[in-house]
């Protein structure tokens, strides 16, 4: 996977160089954990919708983007903000070899959760050792 | 800057302020070193305590004039796992973030998440009615809806203008 460094836990801004819309975006926080016969994706992206997910994978990239609805605060004052309201834009390098065709995503409380699962031949397998 | 009583002259001999003046520059200077280690909502040494460790979600608060508005991003955490309170004019959210607990034969790539309990309060700029309080959950998101208490709902006094 990436070797981006992390630095800090916070939803991080992106620069807002290559998109179209003109939104904040942010990356979201993941969790990516290995397992045997696949990688899981957990991100967090409080505000999206299920709907409002894309997931690509391409070459090798898996891309996700969650569009969110800018706040709505009309005639409404602001106290503390602490938080910025804006897409969630996220790219991996998957070096892993994937089966795109099976790939899953779910989303649930503000958590999207994807399934990629290795291809058949990347998966270990084990060799049983017969001792004589 | 901390202000200090000024104290008559003929005072300060017989009470031995004049050790007053000295004093608080050294508390202030304590308290400032104590924010700057202790303060920000990142904890000490800026980085939250391991990954079990507390967390504070973000929170967003915004009034009208009869409303009060708090929302919050908590992803991941279930409802029923939230818990909110008013006393006074303080607002508490705690809840906890869980963990999916399935730690077999796992590697993790990358562990930005955070999880544990967590705890907020927040001041809220007037009373409010307690009984109106209305809680929302929705894809991570926590909405507080609050009904400002009748007294505490501005009243517009229109000025007429007199001429002599």
């Amino acid at each position: 996977m990436t070797t981006e460094a992390i630095e800090n836990t916070e939803k991080a801004e992106l620069a807002p160089t290559e998109h179209t819309r003109n939104v904040q975006h942010y990356r979201p926080n993941v969790d990516i954990i290995e397992r045997a016969s696949e990688l899981t994706v957990l991100a967090d992206m409080p505000g999206a919708s299920g709907d409002s997910i894309d997931v690509d994978f391409e070459n090798g990239m898996l891309t996700i983007h969650g569009r969110v609805n800018p706040r709505e605060r009309e005639g409404a004052t602001s106290l503390l903000c602490e938080y910025g309201v804006g897409d969630f834009y996220r790219t991996f390098q998957v070096s892993e070899k994937i089966d795109a065709g099976k790939i899953t995503a779910e989303f649930h409380d503000g958590v999207l959760t994807l399934h990629l699962p290795k291809v058949e031949g990347a998966k270990p397998r084990k060799i049983a050792v017969r001792a004589k | 800057m901390t202000l200090i009583p000024w104290r008559g002259k003929q005072h300060d001999e017989d009470t031995g302020s004049a050790l007053s003046a000295p004093l608080h520059q050294l508390r202030s200077e304590m308290d400032r070193l104590f924010d700057r280690f202790f303060g920000g909502s990142l904890g000490f040494m800026g980085e939250p305590f391991g990954r079990a460790g507390a967390w504070m979600p973000s929170l967003d608060v915004s009034e009208t004039e009869t409303d009060i508005t708090v929302r919050a991003e908590v992803p991941g955490v279930d409802a029923k796992d939230i818990d909110i309170q008013v006393s006074g004019q303080v607002l508490t959210i705690s809840g906890e973030k869980k963990e999916s607990t399935e730690s077999k034969g796992e590697n993790y790539y990358h562990a930005e998440r955070s999880f544990g309990s967590f705890r907020r309060s927040v001041q809220l700029p007037t009373s409010i009615d307690a009984e109106k309080v209305s809680a929302e959950y929705k894809n991570g998101v926590l909405l507080v809806q609050m009904k400002k208490e009748k007294g505490a709902v501005p009243k517009r006094i229109s000025v007429r203008s007199v001429k002599d």
